[in-house]
Formats: structure tokens, C-alpha cells, sequence
């Protein structure tokens, strides 16, 4: 008996020796590649804009990002993520590596005119009714984001991974959330008879716990997720936003996690320094120097209070007593700095849902037999809110920055307060895409479809023309032609409008596989605030994302490990670009489904 | 027995599912603010009141970790914040985690991590109980119970595949250097690797399944809520029944439509504006937010009108909820009906 108990010792003893020869012959090293068998931390912070850290690393106020990312990696000056810039979206971009004509997930609301697909079988037996229209808001109803992906095939990095992949509480994740979590949630808030509210007050330190407690030790697990949310959630509430102290304090907090973790993961895997990114879904725009997004109401003061109409939104709804309940403008305003307007076929009180509007019933939409057709794109460009306006110096007095229409499966039209217009067309060359803008002028439609405009070389919408930051010998010339998303993002990533282009026909177009939904899914107008606006519902003075100008598409991007390079990198990228440079990290051997190679030149030797 | 079983399993999954949320906020006067129109709900995530937030709160109690609960109770005797059992325990993983990490030090660890002792909670205690009473093979299965059976799998697994490496080391090594490359050849991996396969086979179809249930519970809780929302708005409509509605629609659909109009109880006015206006030069200050639909008889007969003349009708809610659909779109606010009628 003895001796079969100090045989087994002995074996479990040099079972362990073992692995580690394994590990030895694997861990050659090549500078100009990432290192065999790695791990990989991605520390995902909300919202985070890089030149908050910039300043609060200068300040020495974020030891452990500056320690990781500052004074060795690699960071990226100019890092884009997808118009809408909202978290589901952004974030579905970056865990599929696709645009969202790809994966389908394009908002943080889904709003469904008819149904696409068939009933499941379980919704057969059971003849489950499925009431149309009908929307869902993909923050609460978490399990919906998934489900779409999986429904669109779109494969994620959980996918690939299996469970190699580890992650925290994060926006899209297959299981609500990870086995031990809600454990660690009731025992870590102050009153477990309240878990429900106050964990979600707390969910940073319990996810950074739970990264500590369950992910570090994970020895299966390659890619290690951490979110951390909090700084989003406590800047749409506060005017200074980011550049508020006080928000401040969240990311400090995080930082503390970032470095708690990354040395147990470094501990944990015997001195091995593993790689760690460093991103956030998007950027975030108000704030500076005291000048907070003033809320415009416009589901109540447009829609409801000028044109009679009944409103919905992911979370409100305003509707007159009396009125056919099932008739209203569904507004998501989601993420506060974009709106996505889905209206009925020709008039509001019409019932009808089989197509989004053309710009014809746009531009003469009727208002039931009581009230004359009004043009709700003028209408939304006009907004004047100069009689409110609290910063008239800073702050212009129309809270819709541009507004957008899809005229066909490959034409956009882009407005702008003032008159100046453009048109965005998108060819399918093998599969992939380039696009064209031509700004014009007095565009109109027919009630037969047939479009007339003007060229107009003076002006356009995203001010590409003038703008001397525009990187083209001639940016008319430029314009004139068509190019791909990287031409685009290239030419454009210094302006105010960085990779619009590319984004605002990936916003509204679908793969072809996907087509079908477009007509149920499509919005009539999307519009994008202005600097100084949001769409809240509520009075609260904050900052927000969601637009599709540089503050808030302007997220951040660092690198950090073995073989990386250190300093910073000035060309533009994009979060698509993400995934597969995350995969070739740990080395994936897999296929993928990626819309982008990795990104180049991030190692010591490249 | 069963049935508390259910009642928990539902908790607990529920608890897996802690959701964002928003309440609606009614705007002033609009349907929502007088008769709790739908979408709303008393369903609120932000409300510790909260249906769904109390179910989860009362599953997080159970889930209090018996260690942590020994520590609030020392230091509720003792008046201090000082939790004597979790600094104990975390000097002694502390001084583990220093002793030389040599594999099978690591294996030990592994192991103990795998047994989550210190996540002992009530839960556990629980469902033990029911599985032991019952013996229901799927009685076992908290979060942290799945959590165990899954770290203590992957334990085997990996000890399986340290025998193995151990058994193959001379193999391996050998063929590796006349190949001059790293070459692994498994015996007892294969068995490791099956292992893991159904491991993660189990455990996504129980995931799957546990989303499943999880979201049936909540939605068991929003049935619930529904049938609250329900009472409220039979309660609002109740109050506010006689609220005027204001239609303004051409005489042809009322004509067609008057029946709908005509009740025992209830009634409704209709007019054309020259009628309304004649009216309130008769008494100004009776309409249109004080109209009081009971003081005007529906109109047998229009006369002197054509059908393309439109009529003004006015009616009290609980009247006009029945109508037609189609007629819904006619409705005007009180507003617009004074400015039509303004003389």
C-alpha cells in the first residue's frame, strides 16, 4: 500500500516535469512574431477616450496602465470603431471581427417591422404568438445580442475559442453570465438583501475580483475578457464626463484591477508575461470645459407634442388617449448621440409596417386625415433650439448633426443642416466593397422612385472638401472616384469625420446572405447629434457616444508583451482589425471569418 | 419536496440572469400617465421593490459564503472590521503560494482551488440536502456546484495528461531529437482528451439549458407583474373613464359608424364646427376641456350637411375604447378641437 502511494507521488511528480519540457521546446523566440503557446489579457474599459488616459498617465495618476502600456507597448493614436458608436454594436464589431453588414448586429435596440424567419419548433407546438412590429433593447434583454449573432452566423472570438476564451460580465456573452459570478456578486456587495441593485453599482470590482478568483487560475483559458463598465455608466450622468474628477476616480479604480490582475496572471503563469490590449469600444463626446450634451427630447417634442404623433423607444413611450396604440414612431436613442427612426409606410396612423419609407414619403409624410404631410427630413434638420441653448457661444442650435436616408441596397443620402448633401454609393467588386461620395445638391424623389439632385464640387456634408486635414493631393478628385474601407479610412482619419464613409454604408448595408432582414430592419432616418446635443429622454446633464464624428468614434488601442514594439503607432486602424491580431497572439490555427487581416508592424522586428 | 426544488432552481437561475434595466417614466396627460397604457409595467430593475430584483436578492442570501457569514458574526461580537477566518485563510493560501513551485505543489493547488471550500455557502447546504433526500441526479447542480464538478473535471484531465506526458517523456524526447523538433505522441492523453471533449459537451448543453430555465423563470415573475399592470389599468380606466375623447372625422364615417356611439349609460356629442361654435358662443366656457359628454344627446340627424362635411364628436373614454379601430385615427387633442372651434 505504502509503496503503491510513493509510486503514484513519484509519477505525479514528474508527470509535471513533462509539461514543462513541453513548454521549453515550444517557447522559441521570434522578434518579429508573437510568442508560442500565449496568453492574452484584453482589458476592455467603456467608453474610454485616449486622451484621458494620456493626461491621466502624465499626471501619474494610472501607475499600472503606465507601468503596461506606457512605458513598454505599442499604442494607437488612431483607432476607429463602427458608426453607431454604441457599446453592443462596437463591441460585436471587435468580438467578430466583422462590419456590422456582416454580423447583422447594428444597434443596441433591434426593431423588427415583420417577421424574417420562421418560428422555432418549440413556438409551433406551442402556437406562441409573435406580435409585429416589435423591438427589444439589447442591454436589458441580454441574451438577445447573442442570439442574433448566432442567427446571422456570424462567428465571435467565444466561437473560435471555445472554452479557451474567458470572459467576465461583458455586453454580448452566450451565458448571461459566467457559473461563479452571481456566487461572487451576493458576496461581495455590502447588503446581500439588495444584491439585485447594488451589484450593478459595483460590477467593476466584481468583475475585476472575478477575474482574479476564476480567470487567472484558468489554465485552459488563452483569452482572458475583462470589462470594466462603470465609466461609461457614471459619464452619461455627469456634465464633465470623462474630464470630470470624479469619473476620474472610476478608471483610477480600474487601473488598480489592471494591475492586480495582470501581476497575478504574470505570478500565475511562473514569471511569463502575457499579452495584454488595452481598448474601449468607443469614444465619448461633451464635457470639456464644463460643456455638457444638453438633452433634446425629441420623441416628446417633435414628434409627439408638433407632429401628434405616438412615440416608443427602447425605454419610453408617449401616446395620446384614444389613439391606436399599436400606431407610433419607434425612436431608438440609444447610447444618447444618434437616433434610429422607424415609421409606418406613407403616414403615421397607417399601420402599415411591410417597408421602411422612400425618401418621397419621407419628404411628404402624413400625419393621419386631421393634420397635413409634413417633411420630416427638413423638419429634423431645422430643429432650432437657439431660445434653450446653454453654451450659445460653443454650441450650435441644431441638435442634428446629419441625418441619413438608404435610398437603395447601394445608395445613401447624407444631409446637413444648411442644405449641403451628398450621396454615398457602395459596389460590391468580388466581394469587396468600395464606396463613392459625391456631394449634391436639391436631391428629391418622385412618388415613383425616380431621384433627381445637382452635383455640387463646393460643399458636402462631412466638409471633406474644405477641410485641409482631408489627406488627398485633391480631395474633389479624391471624391470623384471610389475606394475601399481603407482608402477611405486613410484619407479621412484626420478630419472631423474619420472613416464615415466606409461606416455610414456598413451601418445601413447587409451582406447578401442578410438581405432579407434589411426591409424589416432598416431604419426610415438615422440621425447624429451635434457637439453640445444628445436625445436623451431625461433632464441629465452628461456625455455621451453614439454620433459618428471624431470624439466619439475615436476609441483606444494598446498592445502590450512579449516581442511587442514600443512607442506609438500613427496610422489608423479599425476594431474589426482587433480580433484577428488578438487570434494571431495565441496563435490560432483555425479558420475565421474576419473582414481584416491583423495588424501589421506591432512586433519588436516588423 | 419537488416543488421547492423547482421554486429554488427557478431562483437560482434567475440570480445567473442580473439584467440592466429602465422604468418607464409617463410623460404628463399622455394614455401611459392616465391609464398605464402598455408598455407600462410595474416592472422596474432599478426598484429594490422589484419583483425580480427580490427573487434575486433572496437566492444572493442563500449564496453568502459560510466563511464570510463566521467573520460578520465575529466581527458584529467584536465590534471590529478585522473578518479573523478570511485573513487566516488568505495567510495561509499566501504562504502556499510562496512554498517553491514545484508541479506537485501546483497539482495540490490546483486541486484545492478545485474544491472551492471556501465558497461554502447555504446554497450548497441546500441542494445537497435535496439531492441527498431525493436522489435526483440533477438535484446537485448550484452555480458553484457546477463550478466544482467542472474544476475538479479539468483536475483529472490534467493529471491524466501529466501520467501521460510522464509515460511518453523518454518516447517523445527521443523521437523529438531524431526529428529535431518538438514531437509529442499521447497514450493516456487520448482518454484526457475525451474526457474533455465530454466535459464541454455537458457542460454547454447544461448551459444552454440553464439560459433556457433561467429565462422561463423570469418570465414566470413578468406574468406576475403582468397580472398587477392588469389591475392597475382596470383600476386607472376606472377613475378616469370619463375623461373626453375628441375625434374629428368625415360625417359619412360617423353615419357609418354611429352605432357605436349610441349607448344605455353612455353617450357622445357630434357636432359640425359651425354647430361646436354655436355652441360656445352659447356657454364659452364649456368646451373643450370641461365638456361633460352626458350634457350633449347624440344628434338623430344632421341636417343641411353634406357627406363630405366633417363632424366634431366627443366622447368619454370607456365609450370610445370600443370603437372600431379605423376610427382611432381620427382622434384630435383637446388642443386642436379649440383651435377648430375658436370662432
Amino acid at each position: 500500500m505504502e509503496k503503491t502511494f510513493l509510486f503514484l507521488i513519484g509519477i505525479l511528480c514528474l508527470a509535471h516535469t513533462g509539461t514543462g519540457y513541453a513548454q521549453d521546446r515550444l517557447s522559441a523566440n521570434s522578434p518579429n512574431g508573437p510568442l508560442p503557446d500565449s496568453k492574452v489579457l484584453v482589458i476592455f474599459v467603456d467608453s474610454l477616450r485616449p486622451d484621458i488616459l494620456d493626461k491621466m498617465v502624465a499626471e501619474n495618476r494610472l501607475p499600472n496602465i503606465k507601468r503596461i502600456f506606457y512605458d513598454q507597448g505599442l499604442r494607437f493614436e488612431n483607432f476607429f470603431t463602427i458608426f453607431p458608436s454604441l457599446t453592443v454594436a462596437s463591441y460585436g464589431a471587435f468580438l467578430t471581427g466583422n462590419y456590422p453588414d456582416q454580423s447583422g448586429l447594428k444597434a443596441m435596440s433591434l426593431f423588427e417591422r415583420f417577421a424574417t424567419r420562421k418560428k422555432n419548433i418549440f413556438e409551433r407546438i406551442f402556437r406562441i404568438d409573435e406580435t409585429f412590429p416589435r423591438y427589444y433593447d439589447l442591454i436589458t434583454d441580454r441574451e438577445k445580442a447573442p442570439e442574433i449573432l448566432k442567427r446571422n452566423k456570424a462567428k465571435t472570438l467565444y466561437d473560435y475559442l471555445g472554452e479557451t476564451f474567458h470572459s467576465t460580465v461583458v455586453p454580448v456573452i452566450p451565458t448571461l453570465a459566467p457559473p461563479a459570478w452571481p456566487h461572487l456578486a451576493a458576496n461581495e456587495v455590502e447588503h446581500p438583501y439588495i444584491t439585485a441593485t447594488e451589484s450593478r453599482k459595483i460590477i467593476d470590482d466584481i468583475n475585476g475580483k472575478y477575474a482574479l478568483r476564476y480567470m487567472v487560475p484558468d489554465r485552459r483559458a488563452k483569452m482572458l475578457m475583462v470589462w470594466f463598465n462603470q465609466l461609461d455608466t457614471d459619464q452619461h450622468k455627469t456634465p464633465g464626463g470623462q474630464f470630470s474628477p470624479q469619473v476620474q476616480k472610476t478608471l483610477e479604480n480600474s487601473d488598480q484591477w489592471i494591475g492586480r490582475i495582470y501581476d497575478a496572471l504574470v505570478e500565475e503563469s511562473g514569471g511569463r508575461h502575457p499579452y495584454v490590449v488595452l481598448f474601449s469600444d468607443h469614444g465619448a463626446y461633451g464635457g470639456e470645459h464644463g460643456v455638457y450634451n444638453q438633452p433634446y427630447y425629441m420623441g416628446h417634442d417633435l414628434f409627439y407634442k408638433t407632429f401628434k404623433m405616438n412615440v416608443r423607444g427602447p425605454d419610453y413611450s408617449i401616446t395620446y388617449p384614444g389613439t391606436d396604440q399599436e400606431s407610433y414612431v419607434y425612436i431608438d436613442n440609444m447610447g444618447y448621440g444618434q437616433a434610429r427612426i422607424f415609421l409606418p409606410v406613407a403616414d403615421s396612423l397607417s399601420g402599415n409596417w411591410v417597408r421602411p419609407n422612400t425618401l418621397y414619403e419621407l419628404t411628404h409624410y402624413g400625419l393621419g386625415p386631421n393634420r397635413k404631410p409634413v417633411n420630416l427630413i427638413r423638419e429634423l434638420l431645422d430643429i432650432d433650439l437657439k431660445e434653450r441653448n446653454t453654451f450659445p457661444v460653443t454650441i450650435g442650435p441644431h441638435p442634428v448633426d446629419l441625418l441619413f436616408v438608404k435610398l437603395s441596397d447601394n445608395l445613401i443620402y447624407v444631409a446637413r443642416q444648411g442644405g449641403s448633401e451628398a450621396l454615398i454609393q457602395v459596389e460590391n467588386r468580388n466581394g469587396i466593397l468600395f464606396y463613392r461620395y459625391k456631394p449634391v445638391k436639391n436631391v428629391s424623389q418622385n412618388e415613383h422612385g425616380a431621384l433627381t439632385y445637382d452635383e455640387n464640387p463646393l460643399e458636402d456634408p462631412l466638409g471633406y472638401l474644405k477641410d485641409p486635414k482631408f489627406r488627398a493631393p485633391d480631395a474633389a478628385e479624391f471624391i470623384r472616384e471610389y475606394h475601399d474601407s481603407n482608402g477611405w479610412l486613410e484619407a479621412a482619419y484626420e478630419t472631423a469625420y474619420p472613416d464615415a464613409v466606409a461606416a455610414i454604408g456598413r451601418a445601413f448595408l447587409w451582406k447578401t446572405e442578410l438581405a432579407p432582414l434589411a426591409r424589416s430592419q432598416d431604419p426610415d432616418i438615422w440621425i447624429s447629434a451635434a457637439h453640445g446635443w444628445n436625445f436623451r429622454t431625461d433632464v441629465i446633464k452628461g456625455t455621451d457616444h453614439g454620433p459618428i464624428f471624431r470624439d466619439a468614434t475615436l476609441a483606444t488601442l494598446m498592445i502590450s508583451g512579449p516581442n511587442i514594439r514600443h512607442g506609438v503607432d500613427p496610422s489608423p486602424h479599425h476594431i474589426i482589425e482587433v480580433a484577428p491580431t488578438l487570434l494571431q497572439l495565441i496563435d490560432y490555427q483555425g479558420k475565421t471569418h474576419f473582414d481584416s487581416a491583423p495588424i501589421e508592424g506591432i512586433y519588436e522586428m516588423s | 419536496m419537488k416543488c421547492l426544488k423547482i421554486v429554488g432552481f427557478l431562483l437560482l437561475w434567475t440570480l445567473a440572469g442580473i439584467p440592466a434595466g429602465f422604468a418607464l417614466t409617463p410623460v404628463e396627460d399622455s394614455s401611459e400617465d392616465i391609464y398605464w397604457s402598455a408598455p407600462m409595467t410595474v416592472h422596474d430593475y432599478d426598484k429594490n421593490t422589484d419583483l425580480h430584483n427580490i427573487a434575486l436578492s433572496t437566492v444572493s442570501v442563500t449564496e453568502l459564503e459560510f466563511l464570510k457569514l463566521g467573520d460578520d458574526l465575529i466581527n458584529f461580537t467584536t465590534r471590529s472590521n478585522k473578518s479573523p477566518i478570511a485573513r487566516s485563510l488568505d495567510s495561509l493560501e499566501y504562504a502556499y503560494s510562496k512554498l517553491p513551485q514545484l508541479k506537485s505543489v501546483q497539482w495540490f493547488g490546483q486541486f484545492w482551488d478545485a474544491l472551492q471550500l471556501r465558497q461554502l455557502s447555504l446554497s450548497d447546504a441546500r441542494v445537497l440536502s435535496l439531492f441527498l433526500f431525493t436522489a435526483d441526479p440533477y438535484g446537485g447542480a448550484t452555480s458553484m456546484m457546477r463550478v466544482r464538478a467542472d474544476k475538479l473535471i479539468i483536475f483529472v484531465e490534467d493529471t491524466v495528461h501529466g501520467i501521460d506526458n510522464t509515460l511518453m517523456l523518454p518516447f517523445n524526447w527521443g523521437l523529438s531529437s531524431l526529428r529535431d523538433k518538438p514531437t509529442k505522441i499521447k497514450s493516456l492523453g487520448y482518454v484526457a482528451d475525451g474526457l474533455g471533449v465530454l466535459r464541454r459537451g455537458v457542460f454547454q448543453s447544461l448551459d444552454y439549458v440553464n439560459n433556457k430555465l433561467t429565462l422561463f423563470g423570469s418570465d414566470i415573475l413578468f406574468g406576475v407583474k403582468k397580472i398587477q399592470d392588469t389591475l392597475i389599468r382596470h383600476k386607472r380606466k376606472k377613475e378616469h373613464g370619463r375623461l373626453p375623447i375628441y375625434a374629428k372625422m368625415p360625417l359619412a364615417i360617423f353615419e357609418k359608424n354611429r352605432s357605436h356611439f349610441k349607448s344605455k349609460k353612455k353617450n357622445a356629442f357630434a357636432g359640425t364646427v359651425p354647430e361646436w361654435q354655436a355652441r360656445l358662443l352659447y356657454d364659452p366656457e364649456l368646451l373643450p376641456d370641461d365638456i361633460q359628454p352626458a350634457d350633449f344627446p347624440l344628434l338623430e340627424n344632421f341636417p343641411t350637411q353634406s357627406s363630405s362635411q366633417e363632424v366634431i364628436v366627443a366622447t368619454e373614454y370607456t365609450l370610445w375604447e370600443k370603437v372600431p379601430r379605423e376610427l382611432k385615427r381620427y382622434v384630435i387633442t383637446p388642443d386642436e378641437v379649440a383651435e377648430l372651434v375658436r370662432p
